[in-house]
Formats: structure tokens, C-alpha cells, sequence
């Protein structure tokens, strides 16, 4: 948290380095929440690394007013929302209309190498609802607390943890087999 | 079924790695969206205190310099050019900084030393940095370690060494990355309340924020710097120390790290180590002792109570320690009859240096025996590195007062009998005191007999809630909590907890959130909400309703009213609890076991060699560190048998009992047969055994107790991988890592030999696959923590891959006839 602070003071006077550490740091997790909210890995690089360029392009004027994480975790979620919006029209759309609508983002080649563990949570994850999916993945990828979830779902503290509760109660019988020892 | 925390750890362990070809394109295209920004930027912030840190530094070692630049600006005024020659004639300087994120804030403080030669030592926090010439060293104060310098300390030094060469344009770039501007300080006459100072501003290009220096006349020295946003009352205030050259260990590194190792070093020890104050005052408590050295108290007065206590009041009591710590009279006593006393209670009067130590035998009140002659012992108790106590000096006593009640220096009274014995009684916790304990309980009124003694009250609780009589526990707690929430103050937030974890116990969530959020809402109780120890209490309230309540994190979030999983702290508390449960349970069930084998042979001959004895109900038990003697039968032991047959073969093979060829054959399961209409299963027993039977022979007598036994067969020409060892001279087992996942911190480390990876490998393979272990390698080969992740074909193949281009060690299919296991019931 003091060191967010501390990068984003660097990169307010234009130390570029900065971006460096904020992107080391954060990358991993960005990548595992944006993989377990889509199930296309594409779709979720592409979104990433938007969201770092975005980041990046703001950077010398933005100002830090909670987590650095909890934010990039915010700006994550809400594009593969968008996304999984854009997929469902899609679904509906003509082949020339659906392409106009894919990411026009240079995707680099191979950015994600996924464990066979993050894949068999990943599949595991697609099959919960999507409100679900946002909870599980922004409190233990993201680190938002439960509050801030609520407030970006736009619904109570209780309901995410229900919806935090019920996720893990299903990812436990998917991912029992792979838990028991 | 694994509990949610598993799976929310497995979620978290998903690992994902990233390509670094493509994070330096991911990079590259970050850092052209940011140069593409730059254009039209106005700064309008400089955060928060952090941040300040870093300009605090480059502003107040620029001083001198930027006095220089001032002294330019002002016209060449030849006064400020002495100033520039003073401060540069300073060999020594240390600055004090105060910062602050708003108006309201508390100030976070640290220091910064620096030589006229460049060298730098700086504290922030915990964390001491050395730093010169380009290198940076750190220790953390706290856990008395050498440690990588943090991101902030790096950066702050380096600001330091930017600054170094000034101008006050340098100052300014290093503050405001490096953009060009213009910057011109002004002498304030109106802040000038005397002739002996000058006070120059500078406004600060494209923010409200300015920068107030203050400086001596007659030194020409700056001796405060002051920084200040308006729009939040945000400010940074440096405040300067000269002094003559200090000891060159005290930027020495290595001299401090020294330091370190001595592990009674206080903390201010370690932080000032080295320092020279120059007006020769102590700086830290070892400088203190050095001067001062112990000193015996004087014994004013001694007694002994009718049942037996003995107490000692002594004046010019207390004595510290060099690190700091005091210790007050005489902490220890010895009679000549030879008994063993326990400190029942001991206090002391700063007003007059007074104390009073008081002593019961063990067997209080019940002991008899008076002595003649008592010595008393003035002894300092450093812990570290010699636990022996060092020795101040003892007194002699042949003469005190006979049944003289014991003083209370507090209440000017005297001290009740039951307080002492309620102090004695908490210390007999061990359970070679079981019969002496009970005895004196006896003696102890019960809780209801007096409902406003608090002590008691206390006492009584704490007895229900150790031995888990919740129900009790909530009873007393009823007359207790009220009793101290009427206490006008002085009450701590540590005496609700029994309580509290009593009414969480019995599943009484709503009354233990209603204390709680009575409890927390007060502003008396210590620590005080805002103090450090404040999260200290709740990581430890945390722990005991997880460990003794039974509470899961939700739960424990339920009645402390807010999610612990966001705090790192309390989440790990609350898994340490759950832990400590689980381990408690354990050790009972071991108790418990132990105690029941025990009674069975009371009644039973013991056995001539082993027997094995089936478990009464279906439990497993694992002796963890608890004995596993036979309590009430010396020279006996109890082995548990949690698994089954086959388990029990591969007991015989990891403790090297099986030589035959079977054993190079892997999965060790897939190679046991089961003969004549046998079935592999658990054995739910514990094996009793003379002490001395070696633990292989023990595995065959619980074979040989079933009536069975392990011998082998060929079978056929079977389809085999051969694993071989090509003969390459190994690392040290240390020095290789599994490849799989590994926990950063090196928990739960274990090492494994190359049986135990082949056979994790065979039981990776396809059913069926067997490996023959050629190898000859029968030493550990590397270490690492988890379970390997060697799934699938390809993970079979990885494995294979790591094997020979670590260990030189190939898989290769061949046709082979292999011994096998076989089980069966005995001839006889």
C-alpha cells in the first residue's frame, strides 16, 4: 500500500521505472482474475494489457485514493464485463458485425502460461454464475474486500458474501477430486 | 469433503507465469501510452507522506546548497556565501523529520544522519539503511536481520545522491521529474521574530505547495526546513542537529550488523548504536548501565505469614538491565530446608523505590515446615544467549517477623491469604501437580460464594474456560462482565475474553457480537483503540475463537462485525487457531488412547513381546510430539496403526526393513498381492510393544498379530520401465529444488530420495505401468515442499525430462520378469 503510494507519486513526476514495478507487481494476479472471469485467455491478455496501457496513459495525473490493486483489480472486472456483454450480442450478431467488435489490441503472442492448476480452476470457474465468478475471483485475485465488491455489483454486503459463500461451496464440488488428498 | 479453505488456498495457488518476450512488448506499449501523456501535464499533487519523504530528503541534504543558490538569487550577499562555507565545514549533521498527510494527522517520524564524507545512515521505521558510495545496506530492527533494502529506502538514498551535486534546479528536478523550472526564493521579512534568524520562501512551480527555510544569522547554519500544502494542512518539517565527527563505526555496516547478533540489545540500543551524543548524554539503556552497573536493594523489612508465605520489602529496588529492562528486590529465595518457592506476587513504589516480593512453598498453605534461615537472591534475568540468571548478590536472613500478615504496597493493607493462593494455583498447570492442585482448589471458596470478589471471578473463569466448561465459563462471565464494565477504568480488553469465547463456544453468536460491539465501543479498556497493541488484541481474540470456540473465519467476521479475510494478520490468525484446535484435539485423543491402554492393562497381562489392540471406536491417532510410553508400565510402547496392510508394507520399505527385489518396484500398491481371498484393510489398532523391539520388527509383529505375512513372488514377463542412473557425480540434496510449486518461504520443507520421487512418478502413470528402480540411488536428492504436479501424459513426460537432466537418470521400456509382493496367512 505505501509502496502503491510511492509508485504512483514516481509516476505523477514522470519516472517511467515506475510502470515497470507496477506492472511486475501486478500482472499475475490481473492476468489469473481476468482467465477466471473469461474463458477465452485471449479475451482476458487483451483486456489485461489494455487495462495496463490505460493505466499507463493516466498515470501522470492519477491519483491513488485506495488500493492500487483494488483499482486495476475495478478497471479488470469491468472490462471483461463488458466483454462478456459484448459476447452475448455477439452471439446474435452477423460474422462482419462480430468481427467489428473483437479487440483491435495487438495481442502479444503467448503473454499467459497457465498452470495446469489455474486451467483446472479456470474450467471449474466457468461454470459458476457470472456474479458468483466475480466475487470468488475479485476478493482472492483481486483482494477487494467484500464492501467494495458490493459496491461495484451494486448490491449488498450480504449478497456477496452469499454469492462469495455459494461460489466456493460450488468450486468445491467441482474441484473436490482435485483437493482430496 | 476438504474444507472451504482448501479450496479457496487452491484458487489462490493457481499459478500463472507470464512470457517475458511478451511482458517487454506489454512494457514497451505501457511506457509509450505514458511518454504520449506527458504532453500538457500539470502536476497538482505530491501525495501523501511518503512521498514526502523522498522530497524532505532531497530538500534538507540539498540545504547547503540550496542556501548557496539562495545566496546567488539574493544578490551575492556575501553573508549567504558564509553560510554556504559553514555548512559545507560541518562534519557531521543529523535531521529529524515530522511528516504529515492532513492537518489532522499523527506525524510519522525519522531520522537521518549524514557525513561530511557522504555517508548516510537513515531510519525509517523498523528498517536501519546504510548507505554509501552507490552501496545500500538494511537491517530490520525488529527481527535483528540483514534485509533488502526497501523500495522507498532505495529510492530516498538515491534522491540523496541526486541531490548531492545541487543547484537548487537539482532539488527541484529531482521533486518534480525532471521538468524545467523556474523558482524563485524570497526572504520573508514578516516570519523574521528576531535578529539571530532569517527565514527565506519558495514557491514551488505548478502546485500551492511552498517550502519555509529557516536559518541562524550568527551561525549561518539552516535549522529547519518546513514543507506545506494548503489545500490539506499536509507538511513535512526536517529539523537540523550539528555536531562534531561521530565514531566511524557509526556508518559502519558491519559494525552494526555485529550489533545485531547481541540478541539482549535493546531496541533504541540497536537504532543508536554507535552514537556519540556530543553533550556526552546516554542515548540508550546500555549506555545508561554502563554508567550505573546493578546495585543490591537494601532489605527494609521480611516476614512470614501464619500459613507459611514469606515476603520481603527492600528499598533502592529496582535495578535495569542493559537493555533496559528493570527487575525490582529480590526475585528469588532459597531456605534451608530445601523447598521450592513460587513468586506469588511481587510490586513495586516508584515514589519511594520500594518493593515487595512474596514467596509460597509448593505445598502452600499445607506446608508445615519452618525454616531458620532464607537467602534471598538479587539476580537480573537477561535471557539471551546464557539462560542462567546473573548474579547481583544475596542476602542472609536468620531473623524475620513471625506471622506477620503480608503488606500490600498498593492499598497500605495487608494482602489476603487467597490472593496468594490463587497466584500459586495458576502456576501448577503442569500435571505433575494434578494431586497438589486439587488440593489446594479445595480450599479456594467457589465463584458464587463470592460473586463481587472479581479476582475470583477471574480465577474461576479462566479454570472453565481451560478445561472447555463453556457453559460454566458463560455463568461466571454473566456476574463478571458487569462487575468490570462498572469499574470506573484500568480494566483491560484481555479480562472479556473468556467470556467472549465462552458465549462463541456455546453458539451464543448474537449475545458475543452484542459484547463485543459493547466492549470495543468503549473507550477506557486497554490498549486503546488507536494503539498499536490494539490489532495485537484482536489478532489474538481472533485466535482464541477460532482455537477455542470453534468459530470459522465467517463466523468469527459475525461477531467482530467486519470481514477478517481483508487483514492479513487476522486472517492468519484465525488459520493459527484452527490450527492449535486441530492440534488439540489430536494431543487428546493421544491422551486419551494412552490413558484407555493403560486401564486395559491393569486388568490384562502384559504382553511378551507386542499385541495388538483394536481401537474402541473408529479414530486415527498420531502421537505428533506427545510420549508414546504406556503410562502406569514402564518398558513398554504404543505404535498406532492408522493404515492398512499395505500401508504397513510401506512402512517396512521406507524404514529400510524390506531388502528383497520388491522393493525396487513402484507403485508399491500395485505390486502387492493379495492371496488366498485376502483383502487390503485398515487396521484401526495401536501395537503395545516391549521397549526395544525395533520399529521394522514391530510392522511384521502387526502383520504376524492378523496372522499374515509378507513374503515374495516372480511374476511373468512383464512390459517395465527401467529406470537407470547414468553415474554423474549429484549435487548435495539441499542444493536441488523439486520443480514443482514451492512455497516462497520454505515451509514444511522435506526431503526425497529418489524411491520416493519414482514412486510419486508410477502413480502419476496410466494403471498398470510399473518402474523398476535400477538406479542404486538410495540417498535424498532434493527438497521441496507440496506434492508434485505431475499430471497426464505430459506431466508423466516432465518428470521424466527433470529425472535425467538432474539426476542423470533415464526411463526406458523393456520386457522384465518382477519380484512382487505377496500376502498371506501363516502356515502357523
Amino acid at each position: 500500500m505505501v509502496e502503491d503510494r510511492f509508485l504512483v507519486w514516481r509516476l505523477n513526476r514522470g519516472d517511467a521505472m515506475a510502470l515497470s514495478r507496477v506492472y511486475e507487481k501486478y500482472r499475475e494476479d490481473l492476468l489469473r482474475l481476468a482467465g477466471s472471469m473469461l474463458s477465452d485467455r485471449a479475451a482476458a491478455e487483451d483486456i489485461v494489457q489494455d487495462v495496463f496501457i490505460r493505466f499507463a496513459s493516466l498515470a501522470r495525473t492519477f491519483r491513488l485514493t485506495g488500493s492500487l490493486k483494488g483499482y486495476l483489480a475495478t478497471c479488470v472486472a469491468n472490462a471483461t464485463r463488458n466483454q462478456i456483454v459484448a459476447s452475448r450480442r455477439r452471439e446474435t450478431a452477423g460474422l462482419d458485425e462480430a468481427l467489428g467488435l473483437a479487440s483491435d489490441g495487438a495481442l502479444p503472442d503467448a503473454w499467459a502460461i497457465c498452470s495446469e492448476q489455474f486451467t483446472r480452476v479456470g474450467r471449474a470457474m466457468s461454470e459458476l454464475p457470472v456474479e458468483q465468478r466475480e466475487v470468488v475471483t475479485l476478493h482472492l485475485y483481486g483482494d477487494l474486500p467484500f464492501r467494495q465488491i458490493a459496491a461495484w455489483q451494486k448490491t449488498s454486503i450480504k449478497t456477496v458474501q452469499s454469492r462469495y459463500r455459494y461460489g466456493l461451496e460450488k468450486l468445491r464440488s467441482l474441484l473436490n477430486s482435485e483437493v482430496e488428498e | 469433503m476438504k474444507p472451504l479453505k482448501d479450496i479457496v488456498r487452491l484458487i489462490r495457488n493457481a499459478r500463472i507465469k507470464t512470457a517475458n518476450t511478451a511482458n517487454a512488448r506489454v512494457l514497451d506499449k505501457m511506457r509509450a501510452a505514458y511518454d504520449d501523456s506527458s504532453h500538457g501535464h500539470t502536476i497538482t499533487d505530491t501525495g501523501g507522506h511518503v512521498v514526502r519523504l523522498a522530497i524532505a530528503a532531497a530538500i534538507l541534504v540539498a540545504a547547503g546548497v540550496l542556501i548557496s543558490h539562495l545566496a546567488q538569487l539574493a544578490g551575492g550577499n556575501v553573508a549567504w556565501a558564509e553560510v554556504t562555507k559553514r555548512f559545507e565545514a560541518v562534519p557531521f549533521f543529523s535531521v529529524s523529520i515530522y511528516m504529515k498527510d492532513d492537518a489532522t494527522d499523527e506525524p510519522t517520524q525519522m531520522d537521518l544522519w549524514m557525513s561530511q564524507d557522504g555517508h548516510i545512515r537513515l531510519r525509517i521505521a523498523k528498517h536501519v539503511v546504510f548507505a554509501y558510495d552507490g552501496q545500500i545496506k538494511a537491517y530490520d530492527v525488529a527481527s535483528r536481520q540483514a534485509v533488502e533494502p526497501d523500495e522507498m529506502a532505495k529510492v530516498f538514498i538515491d534522491k540523496i545522491g541526486q541531490a548531492g551535486e545541487f543547484s537548487l534546479e537539482a532539488i527541484i528536478d529531482v521533486m518534480f521529474g525532471g521538468r524545467p523550472t523556474d523558482v524563485t526564493p524570497l526572504v520573508n521579512p514578516d516570519a523574521v521574530i528576531s535578529e539571530d534568524m532569517i527565514v527565506f520562501d519558495v514557491a514551488l512551480p505548478d502546485t500551492p505547495e511552498w517550502v519555509r527555510i529557516w536559518a541562524l544569522r550568527e551561525s549561518r547554519l539552516p535549522v529547519r526546513i518546513q514543507m506545506w500544502d494548503p489545500r490539506d494542512g499536509a507538511s513535512t518539517d526536517a529539523v537540523f542537529t550539528y555536531s562534531k565527527e561521530q565514531p566511524t563505526a557509526f556508518f559502519d555496516p558491519n559494525a552494526f550488523s555485529g550489533v545485531l547478533q547481541t540478541h539482549n540489545a535493546s531496541n533504541t540500543g540497536v537504532v543508536y548504536a554507535f552514537q556519540v551524543d556530543p553533550g556526552g548524554k546516554n542515548i540508550t539503556p546500555e549506555a545508561m548501565f554502563q554508567q550505573s552497573g546493578y546495585h543490591m536493594p537494601v532489605v527494609k523489612q521480611a516476614g512470614m505469614t501464619e500459613d507459611g508465605a514469606f515476603w520481603v520489602l527492600a528499598e533502592q529496588a529496582l535495578n535495569r538491565m542493559p537493555n533496559g529492562n528493570p527487575f525490582y528486590g529480590f526475585p528469588r529465595v532459597q531456605d534451608d530446608l530445601g523447598r521450592t518457592y513460587v513468586s506469588a506476587a511481587g510490586s513495586h513504589r516508584s515514589r519511594d523505590d520500594a518493593s515487595l516480593n512474596i514467596f509460597v512453598p509448593l505445598d502452600f498453605p499445607f506446608d508445615g515446615n519452618r525454616p531458620s534461615r532464607i537467602t534471598l537472591f538479587c539476580e537480573a534475568h537477561v535471557q539471551w544467549p546464557n539462560p542462567t540468571p546473573e548474579l547481583v548478590g544475596t542476602v542472609e536472613l536468620t531473623q524475620w517477623d513471625r506471622n506477620a500478615p503480608c503488606p500490600d504496597l498498593s492499598s497500605g493493607g495487608d494482602r489476603s491469604s487467597l490472593e496468594l493462593k490463587l497466584s500459586l494455583a495458576d502456576q501448577l498447570d503442569a500435571p505433575k501437580h494434578a494431586g497438589r492442585l486439587a488440593r489446594l482448589l479445595a480450599t479456594i471458596p467457589s465463584w458464587s460464594e463470592q460473586p463481587e470478589n472479581e479476582r475470583l471471578l477471574t480465577f474461576w473463569i479462566r479454570r472453565a474456560d481451560r478445561q472447555a466448561d463453556f457453559e460454566e465459563a458463560v455463568r461466571i462471565g454473566q456476574v463478571l462482565t458487569p462487575l468490570l464494565l462498572a469499574r470506573p477504568r484500568g480494566q483491560s480488553r484481555y479480562s472479556f475474553t473468556e467470556h467472549l469465547v465462552a458465549l462463541a463456544a456455546t453458539n451464543r453468536l448474537d449475545e458475543a457480537k452484542t459484547l463485543f460491539a459493547r466492549i470495543d465501543g468503549l473507550s477506557e479498556p486497554t490498549p486503546k483503540k488507536e494503539e498499536r497493541y490494539y490489532g495485537i488484541y484482536v489478532e489474538d481474540l481472533i485466535e482464541s475463537l477460532a482455537e477455542n470456540s470453534g468459530l470459522s473465519a465467517d463466523q468469527i467476521g459475525e461477531v467482530l462485525g467486519f470481514d477478517i479475510g481483508t487483514n492479513d494478520a487476522y486472517r492468519q490468525a484465525a488459520e493459527r487457531g484452527k490450527r492449535d484446535a486441530g492440534s488439540a484435539e489430536s494431543d487428546r485423543q493421544v491422551q486419551e488412547r494412552r490413558a484407555e491402554l493403560a486401564a486395559y492393562y491393569q486388568g490384562h497381562p502384559l504382553p511378551e513381546k507386542a499385541e495388538l489392540i483394536d481401537r474402541t471406536r473408529d479414530c486415527e491417532i498420531y502421537l505428533g510430539g506427545e510420549k508414546n510410553t504406556l503410562p502406569g508400565h514402564p518398558g513398554y510402547r504404543i505404535l498406532p496403526i492408522n493404515c492398512g496392510i499395505s500401508g504397513v508394507v510401506s512402512n517396512l520399505r521406507t524404514v529400510g526393513a524390506d531388502q528383497s527385489d520388491a522393493r525396487k518396484v513402484h507403485p508399491y500398491q500395485a505390486a502387492i498381492r493379495f492371496a488366498g481371498g485376502l483383502e487390503d484393510r485398515r487396521f484401526n489398532a495401536d501395537l503395545v510393544y516391549r521397549e526395544g523391539i525395533k520399529l521394522p520388527e514391530c510392522f511384521r509383529l502387526v502383520l504376524a498379530a492378523r496372522g499374515l505375512e509378507l513374503t515374495t513372488e516372480a511374476q511373468a514377463v512383464q512390459e517395465v520401465f527401467v529406470a537407470r542412473y547414468d553415474g554423474r557425480q549429484l549435487k548435495n540434496c539441499p542444493a536441488v529444488r523439486v520443480p514443482w510449486n514451492v512455497d516462497a518461504e520454505d515451509k514444511g520443507l522435506r526431503a526425497w530420495s529418489v524411491a520416493d520421487l519414482l514412486e510419486v512418478l508410477s502413480q502419476r502413470m496410466p494403471p498398470g505401468c510399473y518402474i523398476l528402480d535400477q538406479t542404486n540411488l538410495d540417498k535424498f536428492v532434493c527438497v521441496g515442499n507440496g506434492d508434485p504436479t505431475w499430471q497426464g501424459a505430459e506431466g508423466v513426460e516432465q518428470a521424466k525430462r527433470w529425472l535425467q537432466e538432474q539426476f542423470g537418470i533415464t526411463m526406458a521400456k523393456e520386457g522384465r520378469t518382477i519380484t512382487t509382493y505377496r500376502i498371506q496367512r501363516r502356515a502357523q
